[in-house]
């Protein structure tokens, strides 16, 4: 046992010595962080857009308006809501003050959901409500910045947009001229001109702007002014302004329920869905992690191989027990790979919802993730064994990096083939495409692994595990012997032609 | 008498259709430094591979230490590659202790002995630092550390004066050579006929899978019928009458050297006698014996090959 020990120290250091290992062990958690980081920055540093309406008609204005604080109101809404879940005790708030721990849980799409909100005094009257029940360190809420602002044009834009003065309004909306606001002076982004015969049946309105990739302000006037039209449509067929604001304020709200779902009577939760897209990443971290390590082992055993390194190894122990080493070592890498992506990702997730790491664990358990951990495992363990060895095998039948290159090629087309499929998986986990992957002895760990809170059939679920294991001890077994077999062969493999005439004389050898 | 360390009885050894060791039989004794030569593509990397257990025979039996080849025997190796065998990334001293603990040392023993070696092969400089940083010679000093470093009962060492300079190629004599001292058997392949004149008290030569020649250096010496060059003013034809001498030579270029050849065992100092008896005093005699690498290139080589295997024939033991 000892040199295999002393084998799979060695590998071990050497893995996580490498910068490629790393690099990759902080690439997870950094790429969670830049990607909540430049989302952050993105809502925080996107400019905001002064744009300027001249209305002819003199009656949508307002309507614009009013579409805007609704609009204002409800990002505001849909920010407390993020900060309350990352900052207040949510259980203590129902307790303490139930209407408000309602309010938070609505929808934010709903617009009486925002009326409810307004009504109930804003932001300023919720995060006073919560403050009892703020969490240890909580972080003050800030209310998102506004991006779109209306502003009153001058009587010079106001007279060149009558006209159609292209000349006249180019410096204004390419900024060279900036207008007058309440913010100072900035750069006009956009100019709308809405006829005096603006209507239902004459919904065209002018759209002035130099940037014509960006729609925010453009979608948003459409909407705006659509919203306005079909009231007013509404009032000339004789509807009563309350049963107008009904109709078109009205929206669906789905209460999720899985009948496999024991806790809330089958309520469907954040918690749930946490559960089912869990794995879902393991599986593909895993899948990241066994290509890392595989690569590094395939590269290892060629330059044992070309330096003559493994024959001084061989002169010590056998190759098999080389091999053992070199698996144990390569799965102590994975297993520092996944768990620091794991914890970095957690630690990210912290970071970015500004929760304890308490709090992400209790998340998790909350969502039932730990409770199909030995499951996990037995897949983490299975992909492992079956993709180390199959390049373990690879780097030893292989002379160079180039003849590896040449046997890996149709392995990793094999191995991405189903990487499509994983919406079809995701979308239907228990449908004959994700059953068919589960007993595919190369995807079978990392299907199953995505199945797994899904609730699949035990009986298939239970054949499938059988299965894997039975193709990883098979598949081991095998790439076991191809190791043995090559890792000292450096005469270059059989041409074709080779080949043939060896079948050949295999044939024609009498029985 | 004590058992071989090493006892090879009609090895064969196939590459695909090409037969790389044929029927080869030959021992190692304890304590003995044996020189195992032959040019490239002889079967000495082969036949060394093969005693470690790194290429299966395809016929024959491998003895060691008395015992039929097993796995067991390896810690008790010492293995020195023919190309450099090392992790370019590994410092010098993490190499020998490294090699050392697969050969069953333990950690601290293994780190003392790194560090004794290092010390004795004027390398303490370079323990710490990775072999891709060190010279050729460097490199292979440590590499001959990591074969000896579990202090193996025997040593196998392929071309291990490759490519180095004469000082260290001095330095790897020393080391074979306190070896020997120490009892331990070795068993080193090379070109070099020096080494293995300085070196060894038996050699084999092997040449296309077969053994060529086995013996001491002073019977491979024989092998070559011995040449005796005389200078003199007067006529010494009458040499070649003189019983023992094959054929004679005589005077070309205009100097006056006779080249005399004699038969298998003549001892060079009839011919002075001879020349005594007839009243001549050469003013030169060289009877110097053949060196090895004269012996083979006769052996080994294509065209002396005939010629020096039907009198290895006769004079192996």
């Amino acid at each position: 046992m000892n040199d295999i020990r002393i084998i799979a120290w060695r590998e071990f250091l050497q893995y996580i010595r490498t910068r490629g290992f790393i690099l990759t062990l902080f690439f997870i958690p950094a790429w969670f962080i830049l990607g909540g980081v430049v989302q952050q920055l993105v809502a925080e540093t996107t400019s905001v857009r002064y744009f300027a309406v001249v209305d002819e008609s003199g009656s949508f204005a307002a309507a614009i308006d009013r579409t805007l604080e609704a609009d204002r109101q409800r990002a505001i809404f849909e920010g407390l809501v993020a900060w309350a879940r990352a900052n207040v005790d949510i259980a203590a708030l129902s307790r303490h003050a139930p209407a408000v721990a309602k309010l938070l849980n609505q929808d934010g799409g709903d617009p009486a959901t925002i009326a409810r909100f307004v009504a109930a005094g804003g932001a300023g009257a919720v995060v006073a409500a919560v403050v009892p029940d703020l969490r240890p360190g909580a972080a003050d809420f800030v209310p998102p910045r506004a991006n779109l602002l209306r502003i009153d044009p001058s009587p010079d834009i106001v007279a060149a947009a009558k006209a159609h003065d292209r000349s006249a309004l180019l410096p204004v909306l390419k900024g060279e001229t900036p207008v007058a606001t309440a913010d100072g002076r900035v750069p006009l982004f956009a100019l709308a001109v809405i006829p005096a015969d603006f209507s239902a049946t004459a919904p065209g309105f002018e759209y002035w702007c130099e940037n014509q990739t960006d729609p925010v302000v453009q979608d948003f006037l459409r909407r705006a002014l659509a919203d306005e039209l079909r009231l007013q449509t509404a009032a000339e067929l004789g509807l009563a302004p309350a049963s107008i604001h009904r109709l078109l304020d009205a929206t669906v709200t789905v209460d999720r329920f899985n009948p496999s779902n024991a806790a809330g009577n089958g309520a469907v939760s954040q918690d749930d869905i946490l559960r089912i897209v869990l794995p879902f990443g393991i599986a593909l971290l895993l899948l990241v992690a066994i290509l890392s390590i595989s690569s590094m082992l395939l590269m290892a055993v060629i330059e044992e191989k070309s330096s003559r390194v493994i024959e001084m190894i061989l002169a010590s122990t056998s190759a098999e027990r080389v091999m053992a080493g070199k698996l144990i070592g390569a799965a102590g890498a994975a297993l520092i790979l996944m768990a620091g992506w794991i914890l970095g990702g957690g630690g990210a997730a912290s970071l970015l919802t500004h929760s304890s790491p308490g709090g992400i664990v209790a998340a998790l358990v909350r969502a039932h993730a730990f409770g199909d951990m030995p499951a996990v495992a037995i897949c983490f363990v299975c992909g492992l064994a079956i993709h180390t060895t199959i390049f373990l095998g690879v780097g030893a039948m292989a002379r160079s990096f180039q003849e590896a290159q040449s046997y890996l090629g149709p392995l990793l087309f094999i191995l991405f083939a189903p990487i499509g499929f994983v919406t079809v998986v995701f979308n239907e986990p228990n449908g004959a495409l994700a059953t068919l992957l589960s007993f595919s002895p190369l995807h079978a760990p990392f299907f199953l692994m995505m199945r797994l809170p899904n609730s699949p059939p035990p009986i298939g679920t239970a054949l499938a595990f059988l299965w894997m294991i039975v193709c990883t001890v098979a598949i081991v077994r095998l790439m076991i012997w191809g190791f043995v077999s090559n890792i000292l062969r450096s005469e270059p493999s059989p041409g074709w032609r080779m080949l043939g005439h060896r079948l050949a004389r295999i044939w024609r050898r009498p029985a | 008498m004590s058992e071989p360390i090493l006892q090879i009885t009609d090895l064969d050894k196939y590459y695909g259709e090409n037969k790389a060791v044929a029927g080869l039989s030959f021992g190692v004794e304890p304590g003995e430094v044996f020189g195992f030569l032959g040019p490239n593509g002889a079967g000495k990397t082969s036949t060394l591979r093969m005693i470690l257990g790194l290429v299966k025979p395809d016929a024959g039996s491998i003895r060691l230490f008395g015992a039929p080849w097993s796995r067991d025997a390896l810690p008790r190796l010492g293995y020195l590659p023919e190309e450099r065998g090392l992790y370019k990334r590994m410092k010098a001293m993490e190499a020998i202790v490294f090699f050392a603990r697969l050969k069953g040392l333990h950690v601290a023993v293994a780190r003392r002995r790194a560090h004794d070696i290092l010390e004795r092969l004027g390398l303490s400089h370079v323990a710490r630092t990775r072999i891709e940083n060190l010279s050729r010679g460097m490199a292979q000093k440590v590499q001959v550390a990591a074969a000896i470093a579990h202090e193996p009962e025997f040593l196998i060492l392929d071309e291990p004066f490759s490519g180095l300079d004469p000082i260290n190629q001095q330095t790897i004599e020393d080391i074979i050579r306190d070896q020997a001292k120490a009892g331990r058997s070795a068993i080193f392949s090379t070109h070099t006929m020096q080494h293995a004149e300085r070196l060894c008290r038996r050699i084999l030569i092997l040449r296309k899978g077969r053994k060529a020649f086995e013996g001491s250096v002073e019977d491979a010496r024989r092998l070559l019928p011995r040449r005796v060059r005389l200078e003199a003013a007067a006529d010494l034809s009458f040499i070649a009458g003189v019983p023992g001498v094959d054929r004679l030579e005589p005077p070309q270029d205009g100097r006056r050297i006779w080249e005399a050849i004699l038969a298998n065992r003549t001892e060079p100092g009839v011919l002075l006698a001879a020349c005594m008896a007839r009243g001549v005093t050469p003013t030169r005699f060289d009877a110097s014996e053949p060196t090895l690498h004269e012996v083979f290139v006769a052996v080994a080589g294509a065209d002396g090959a005939a010629e020096a295997t039907s009198s290895a024939g006769a004079e192996a033991p």
